[in-house]
């Protein structure tokens, strides 16, 4: 295939028509009311979009071309399954071996060396301990021995060793694209910092995501007394701003909830999806959770409030599914129906029936342990 | 017209009587060619980066295996020396040997030295040294007289059945835990005869090796012929 028929047949599959501002805005001006779009090219209701959206498959994708018949298919693969064993009798290639020059205290080579350590996501650290082979890492657990994990991990702990070898994973200075070094980074920013000194970093902006190393939070304190104009950034796609601030309006302090689901008899949740993966402290969480679910002992009751189908509501006794825009309204109700502490107990109106039972076992327990109810953002 | 010589025909009788002695002695033939040492690399010496004597190492100088191999008692793999540990004494004596300056190159460069692997086996094939020494097969019974090689060879084929002539019959060849190491062991005869691991002296290598399948705890015959142990 040439080139040009080949270009042209890209363009085919995805219609890559310029849009131009004028063509958009024009189509915008005959709109009213609320319109949802996923890409420009539908925006503009281009043929060659609508042409994409109603084939299931691209141009070419589904066809088979190739002249290879199904038979000579089999046929090969028959003969190849039929030799695979004649590999065995092959002369071995010479094979290099290649020792250390200076061989770190402690190595085994041939055996694993074990590193407790701790992967940050968000700003939350899990224990892990990370298996090593002469040096490469090669897989992830959780430490038995630290409280927060007691052995287990989530699934971004475990994909976080697929980081280390993530060919996207800067492993040098670039400038510009080009690997430069250390010294010629410091060389390069000292000029424009000796600058901003004399404005007092003004024109300085830090962007990080969050970081809960008290180090290198140290590290940007005294960066920022320095240059007091300088501005530090925080930015985390999914982060618990929220949580924060309700911690913040209930407490008047930034706090961390700390749940204790080992001492709880009853437990609800608003939105919540403290068993899964990503919600700070699950790993611990799980396992006070199920410390609890045993049949032959004390049991704990678990009602999950919720607006999606979570994997924390699938272990739920009593799962409600409602709006995420009800949350709050559920949440107040509650506290009017049932709050032992100000020896309130009454009925819940006809429209949130579900939450009778809850206020039931929430009064039951004022004089019971601790029970947890735990939100999310 | 006569297109193929009278004699053709014989050719062609002895020939289709003989289809199968021509078979067979080809089977035969590649039979042999995968056991010579041209396949199995055994007794050849492999091209090395520093011609490294263990003769005059070992016996010479009385060094023991484990100087080196360090991990030969807790790894699979009983490890070969960095460069390090070859200066520990080569930074004072024979500092100016042409012979030994690929390794002061890899000691000055931090580059590691490439030696060529010796007893190589296949990648489908588990090994593991540390079991072989813990139930005491010494180091020479399967690599050989190595405190005799001036430049080190592989001693045998690696081929299974070599490995399985072993392990069908542990007993012909264990020895005493304390005598693994030792290069120049002899097995028990009635001049020379030895101890097992609880005191007791054997001058017959079968009953001796009889009794240290029990003290070593060696698994059944069974266990250790099974494809799995090796084949994992």
């Amino acid at each position: 295939m040439d080139d040009v028929s080949h270009k042209a047949k890209r363009e085919d599959v995805c219609p890559s028509k310029k849009l131009d501002r004028a063509t958009v805005e024009a189509q915008l001006a005959q709109t009213s009311g609320p319109e949802y779009w996923r890409s420009l090219e539908e925006l503009a209701g281009s043929p060659e979009f609508q042409d994409m959206l109603h084939r299931e498959f691209p141009k070419g994708a589904s066809e088979w071309v190739d002249s290879f018949s199904r038979r000579g298919f089999l046929q090969l693969m028959g003969a190849s399954l039929a030799l695979a064993g004649m590999t065995g009798c092959t002369k071995l290639p010479l094979e290099p071996i290649v020792p250390y020059v200076r061989q770190p205290e402690d190595v085994i080579p041939g055996r694993p060396m074990f590193f407790a350590t701790a992967v940050t996501l968000s700003g939350y650290g899990s224990p892990v301990l990370v298996e090593s082979h002469l040096g490469r890492p090669t897989k992830i657990e959780g430490n038995d021995k630290h409280p927060a994990s007691l052995g287990g991990t989530d699934i971004f702990t475990q994909a976080s060793i697929l980081g280390m070898y993530d060919p996207d994973r800067s492993q040098t200075i670039t400038h510009l694209g080009d690997v430069n070094s250390w010294a010629e980074f410091v060389k390069q920013v000292k000029g424009p910092l000796a600058v901003q000194k004399g404005l007092g970093g003004a024109g300085i902006r830090i962007l990080t995501q969050t970081i809960s190393s008290p180090s290198l939070a140290d590290q940007l304190r005294a960066f920022l007394k320095l240059y007091p104009q300088a501005r530090w950034h925080v930015y985390e796609p999914v982060n618990r701003d929220n949580v924060l601030e309700g911690a913040k309006m209930a407490f008047g302090q930034p706090v961390e909830t700390r749940y204790d689901f080992s001492k709880a008899d009853v437990i609800v949740s608003l939105d919540a999806d403290f068993l899964y993966a990503g919600y700070p402290g699950n790993t611990r969480y799980i396992r006070d959770f199920a410390s609890r679910r045993n049949p032959d002992a004390p049991m704990s009751r678990f009602y999950a409030i919720e607006s999606t189908p979570t994997s924390t509501g699938a272990k739920a006794d009593h799962r409600f599914p409602i709006r995420a825009t009800e949350i709050e309204t559920v949440a107040r109700a509650l506290t009017d129906l049932s709050l032992p502490q100000t020896g309130i107990h009454k009925q819940p109106p006809e429209a949130m029936g579900f939450l009778r039972s809850i206020a039931d076992d929430l009064w039951k327990c004022r004089h019971c342990r601790r029970s947890p109810t735990a939100s999310g953002s | 017209m006569q297109i193929f010589h009278r004699s053709t025909n014989t050719i062609s009788r002895a020939s289709i009587y003989g289809a199968v002695f021509i078979v067979a002695g080809l089977g035969w033939a590649l039979y042999q060619l995968q056991g010579s040492p041209y396949i199995t690399y055994a007794g050849v010496v492999k091209p090395q980066p520093v011609p490294f004597s263990h003769q005059h190492h070992v016996t010479g100088l009385g060094i023991d295996c484990r100087y080196c191999h360090t991990s030969v008692e807790q790894s699979s793999f009983a490890g070969i020396p960095p460069t390090k540990t070859c200066m520990n004494c080569h930074s004072q004596i024979w500092t100016n040997a042409s012979m030994l300056e690929p390794v002061r190159a890899s000691y000055r460069s931090g580059q590691s030295l490439q030696w060529t692997r010796v007893n190589q086996l296949p990648d489908f094939v588990f090994f593991n040294h540390s079991i072989h020494i813990n139930k005491g097969v010494g180091c020479n019974t399967c690599h050989g007289p190595v405190d005799q090689m001036p430049l080190m060879y592989q001693y045998a084929s690696l081929q299974m059945k070599w490995c399985l002539d072993c392990h069908r019959a542990p007993e012909k060849y264990l020895r005493p835990r304390g005598e693994v190491f030792n290069m120049r062991y002899q097995q028990p005869t009635a001049d020379n005869p030895v101890q097992d691991e609880n005191g007791q002296s054997y001058t017959d290598q079968i009953s001796l090796g009889k009794a240290l399948i029990a003290q070593h705890k060696l698994r059944s015959e069974q266990d250790i012929t099974s494809c799995d142990t090796c084949h994992r």
